[in-house]
């Protein structure tokens, strides 16, 4: 068992696949989403908020299947229905990258990986989790994923700071969600809201035409 | 029991889940175990830590679970589906309304509007995630070395394999 080996096929096998097509093609093929959502469904500990840590990293950093604005509207729109955020996150970037099949394929994706866990666990594996080095190695992921998740934030923080207007609102809306009463769908459409009607009342014309490229998250305008 | 009957209470459910995973239990709680009585409150506590445990999202975990502890193999294709019928119904209809306004100018700006808002949501998730997962000072430590490895790293390290050399870690110093 070469021990590299299993990890180059776990992290890395999608970019094989990807370099016999066009070599700055961003558009991710169907098999490439199922696989991309099925790795990141099968060894994603901590939920669905992890879950979209490491879809961040594989759709956006690693391949630029979709952009930084389009990532954080799907997020909100995932959020804002009903289910679980990361599946209908999966179902709206998936469509955004290659219409219903593209849905169809990354929604399968994380979905399948947690079906064959749950059912393995319900029929065989259920001691196995009262093992110690497996509870063991499970809190130590937990910790890692603080951290991860602690990334994440960050780097969508980071950007924020550039205009005051983001910046307050980002905090007011971490502050509200942080309230256990106040359901973060409220903060989210709240302070959504809000910002909107500062843009619109800074913007005297409607001369949006240059702002169509907008993968800078907002630091361009001033 | 049959499993139309879990169907139905499990598209119930996946209607009710706004946000996902910690608002799908006292749902699950609610109905599978107050209305119908399928499984006992023991089970559920069981079901929360196995859906926690394993990879993939807590609610659908957890939805899945308590299918096959009621019905087997196929409640638990039964709950998967009930669970994500109404979360696939609600996104097909988002982008059939959406499609039409991609163009509008003030679509872009909702765009930008929206990522405050989303940035501030995952920092209440971070704190809410933190506070349970990091419950000591060798946790605290393995979370605060993640963070740094992927800043420093500038993104080229996998976050699936520090989540794994976390476990590893784990194993190291709770083994």
């Amino acid at each position: 068992m070469n021990f590299y080996g299993i990890y180059y096929i776990i992290m890395y096998a999608p970019d094989e696949i990807q370099t016999f097509s066009d070599s700055k093609s961003t558009m991710a093929t169907i098999p490439q989403i199922f696989i991309v959502f099925f790795r990141v469904g099968a060894f994603t500990l901590g939920g669905g908020w992890a879950m979209v840590s490491v879809l961040r990293h594989e759709i956006i950093v690693k391949r630029t299947w979709i952009s930084e604005d389009d990532f954080s509207q799907e997020l909100a729109i995932a959020t804002t229905l009903p289910g679980a955020m990361v599946l209908n996150f999966s179902m709206l970037s998936g469509h955004r990258m290659r219409g219903a099949p593209g849905a169809a394929a990354a929604f399968l994706g994380a979905v399948l990986p947690s079906f064959i866990a749950i059912t393995m666990v319900a029929m065989f594996l259920f001691p196995f989790f009262s093992h110690s080095t497996v509870a063991a190695f499970l809190r130590g992921a937990a910790a890692a994923v603080a951290g991860l998740l602690a990334h994440v934030a960050f780097t969508m923080f980071k950007p924020m700071m550039a205009r005051a207007t983001y910046l307050i609102a980002a905090i007011v809306a971490a502050l509200l969600a942080s309230i256990p009463a106040v359901n973060p769908i409220f903060a989210l459409i709240l302070v959504t809201s809000a910002v909107f009607w500062k843009l619109k009342a800074e913007k005297p014309a409607p001369s949006g035409v240059n702002k169509e490229t907008g993968a800078d998250g907002g630091k361009g305008e001033t | 029991m049959n499993l139309f009957d879990l169907l139905v209470s499990f598209m119930i459910i996946g209607v009710g889940a706004f946000g996902g995973g910690f608002t799908t239990i006292p749902l699950i709680e609610h109905e599978i175990v107050g209305v119908h009585g399928w499984i006992t409150a023991a089970e559920l506590s069981e079901l929360i830590a196995i859906a926690q445990m394993t990879p993939g999202p807590i609610g659908l975990n957890a939805a899945t679970y308590t299918g096959f502890r009621v019905a087997g193999f196929w409640g638990a294709i039964v709950a998967m589906i009930g669970y994500t019928l109404p979360s696939i119904t609600f996104c097909a209809t988002l982008i059939k309304l959406l499609a039409g306004l991609t163009g509008a100018s003030w679509m872009n700006t909702l765009k930008k509007s929206v990522q405050p808002a989303v940035a501030g949501l995952i920092i209440a998730a971070v704190l809410m995630y933190g506070r349970a997962a990091v419950a000591d000072i060798y946790a605290a430590i393995l979370a605060v070395s993640a963070f740094i490895v992927l800043i420093a790293s500038r993104d080229k390290v996998h976050p699936i394999a520090v989540i794994l050399c976390g476990g590893v870690a784990g194993i190291f110093i709770y083994g």
